[in-house]
């Protein structure tokens, strides 16, 4: 029996890589003889393994893969990688991604809110505890919130106290202070930790578009680069085709610098949220702000929860979560009412993203007063000289 | 001339501009190819490793093997659907047993750029003659032959997992490829591919 008869019905088994080590290296070496008859033979046995696959249904994968195949493109080959201009479908779903950092950030800011305002609770607890009503004692963040799980468990933890009820001496009271303090003094260094890498991730996200932008910028450059003719018979088809192509290569030049015009637009606007982000994180951390925990006080407001940072040069920033969609023709305005002033004075429209999530830095100066409330309303799209909406949120001092 | 009312884009392009264009080191030409077949190439590779995380990464490897050697690629020895599958059978096979020697394709690269593939054309109808050609074969016979597919069994290895004899799962190998090449060659006919 000569070779070839011996591996006639052996093809498919090497092409799926099943035969043993020694039996699919002497078929290999047969093939490299260039023996004709073996050389169909395993053609149309790949032909015929190549077709297994096919019986699967097909399915789209999952939308980070497209985004994280343009890293590696651009990674493996750096001096040549190009940007693609996603078409409109794909280029929603990728450019979120690209600024899902951003949106990472701010989430961390209104985290931070939401830490802030646990500690804002905490001082009411501690406030509870030292003169313990029984209606105080069962502290929660509200509805919907939901606070870092280590800031949950030691607010639910019940506390010594509580199980040993009698009334704290003086210098009990003065202890409690002083953990509570110390305790405030760690979770406000991790929040500072949490901001930092808020930041970090913006400042990477930043870098990355402008890095796209740049892409972009080259790409359109390749594009509009004449193409080296391949040498051909003209034919009328040819020339068709040819056409066809040149059409092809000038709408993706179109396409590409519409991109570029996106991109830049997108980067403007990244700026804008970066610059209040900063503001933002700045006047959140100042030590001597005063903080209002925001509270729904209207079932319009579900569960959104709020947290007023106001710092004594009269700089406010605003972080909020799980704020709902208003209907349409409506907004969610900002108001502030001062000690000296009980006029309600508009802190300015609040932008809301698509997740329900607020971050809004506005200066409101200090002339009449100390800010002694916080409120947010919806109103009429564009705002309202006077408040005419209806009460959502409303945070006092104490 | 095209029609000026027609926008002509990378969507409209076959697959051999589209591999022209990724020569020329176009990204967004390669960018359609994924989002041509990525669809085609991602079940079978979440299939073969049985792991989300790293069939992504997978899927993402065979494309830059597309991108970084796309001349490997050749026209002639079939379609671009069929190499890719084939490309990501074998490296989804190489990833799950990247801790073993895959006896002897440890050269992928050889054996995959000289396929010759062909996969039938169309999207569900494909899917379904390959799907019923396979059901049609008896169960034994069709178990090994995804035993060898998606699991990249060797006959030992089959033989061992049913508590067969090799020499029978090798004649059960041989029965189910000779049907599928009779009932899928007369498929190709009837559709016209």
């Amino acid at each position: 029996m000569s070779e070839c008869d011996r591996y006639e019905h052996e093809w498919e088994a090497w092409w799926l890589g099943s035969l043993d080590t020694a039996a699919a290296r002497d078929m290999r070496t047969h093939l490299a003889t260039g023996c004709a008859l073996c050389v169909a033979r395993s053609a149309s046995a790949s032909e015929l393994v190549s077709l297994l696959g096919a019986g699967l249904d097909p399915e789209d994968p999952p939308a980070h893969l497209e985004l994280q195949l343009r890293r590696r493109l651009k990674q493996d080959a750096p001096a040549l990688r190009l940007a693609a201009p996603p078409p409109a479908g794909g280029a929603t779903r990728s450019r979120w991604l690209t600024f899902a950092p951003v949106a990472a950030a701010l989430l961390l800011v209104v985290s931070g809110g939401v830490v802030l305002q646990n500690l804002s609770l905490r001082r009411e607890l501690v406030a509870a505890r030292a003169t313990p009503p029984a209606s105080a004692m069962p502290v929660t963040t509200g509805p919907g919130t939901a606070p870092p799980a280590e800031a949950t468990s030691r607010v639910a933890e019940p506390p010594a106290a509580a199980t040993a009820p009698p009334r704290p001496t003086a210098a009990a009271q003065k202890d409690a202070t002083a953990e509570v303090a110390e305790r405030e003094r760690r979770e406000w260094q991790a929040a500072l930790a949490s901001a930092e890498v808020a930041r970090d991730t913006a400042r990477d996200a930043a870098v990355e578009l402008q890095r796209q932008l740049a892409d972009a910028r080259r790409e359109v450059e390749l594009a509009r680069a004449p193409v080296t003719p391949v040498p051909s018979p003209v034919t009328p088809a040819t020339a068709s085709a040819g056409d066809g192509r040149v059409a092809v290569l000038q709408a993706e030049v179109t396409r590409l610098a519409a991109d570029v015009a996106r991109l830049d637009a997108e980067l403007q606007r990244q700026t804008v949220t970066g610059r209040r982000y900063a503001t933002a994180l700045q006047t959140a951390l100042e030590p001597r702000a005063t903080r209002l925990a925001l509270r729904a006080v209207d079932p319009a407001a579900g569960r959104a929860v709020a947290t007023a940072t106001v710092t004594a040069d009269g700089r406010l920033v605003l972080s909020a979560r799980d704020l709902p969609a208003l209907p349409p023709g409506k907004c969610y305005q900002l108001w502030v009412i001062r000690r000296d002033s009980p006029v309600i004075a508009s802190a300015g429209v609040v932008d809301v993203n698509s997740r329900g999530e607020v971050l809004h830095a506005v200066q409101v100066g200090t002339s009449g007063g100390p800010i002694t409330g916080v409120a947010l309303t919806d109103e009429p799209l564009g705002g309202s000289v006077e408040s005419r909406g209806r009460k959502l949120l409303f945070g006092a001092t104490n | 001339m095209t029609d000026p009312r027609v926008t002509p884009s990378l969507t409209s392009l076959e697959d051999a501009d589209l591999m022209r264009l990724v020569t020329r080191r176009s990204e967004s030409a390669l960018v359609e190819v994924y989002r041509r077949y990525g669809r085609r190439v991602y079940p079978l590779i979440r299939r073969i490793v049985g792991n989300d995380g790293l069939a992504d990464e997978v899927v993402q490897d065979v494309f830059v093997r597309l991108w970084n050697r796309p001349e490997q690629y050749r026209p002639e020895g079939g379609q671009l659907a069929a190499w890719l599958t084939t490309v990501a059978r074998n490296l989804a096979l190489d990833a799950l047993r990247k801790d073993r020697r895959w006896r002897d394709q440890a050269d992928v690269d050889d054996h995959t750029y000289r396929l010759h593939t062909a996969l039938p054309e169309g999207g569900v109808e494909a899917t379904l003659a390959v799907r019923n050609c396979l059901k049609a074969l008896p169960v034994d016979q069709r178990t090994a032959v995804e035993l060898a597919y998606f699991e990249g069994l060797s006959h030992v290895e089959v033989a061992d997992r049913l508590g067969e004899p090799l020499g029978t799962v090798k004649s059960r190998l041989r029965l189910a490829f000779e049907k599928l090449r009779s009932s899928l060659g007369a498929a190709r006919v009837v559709d016209g591919v």
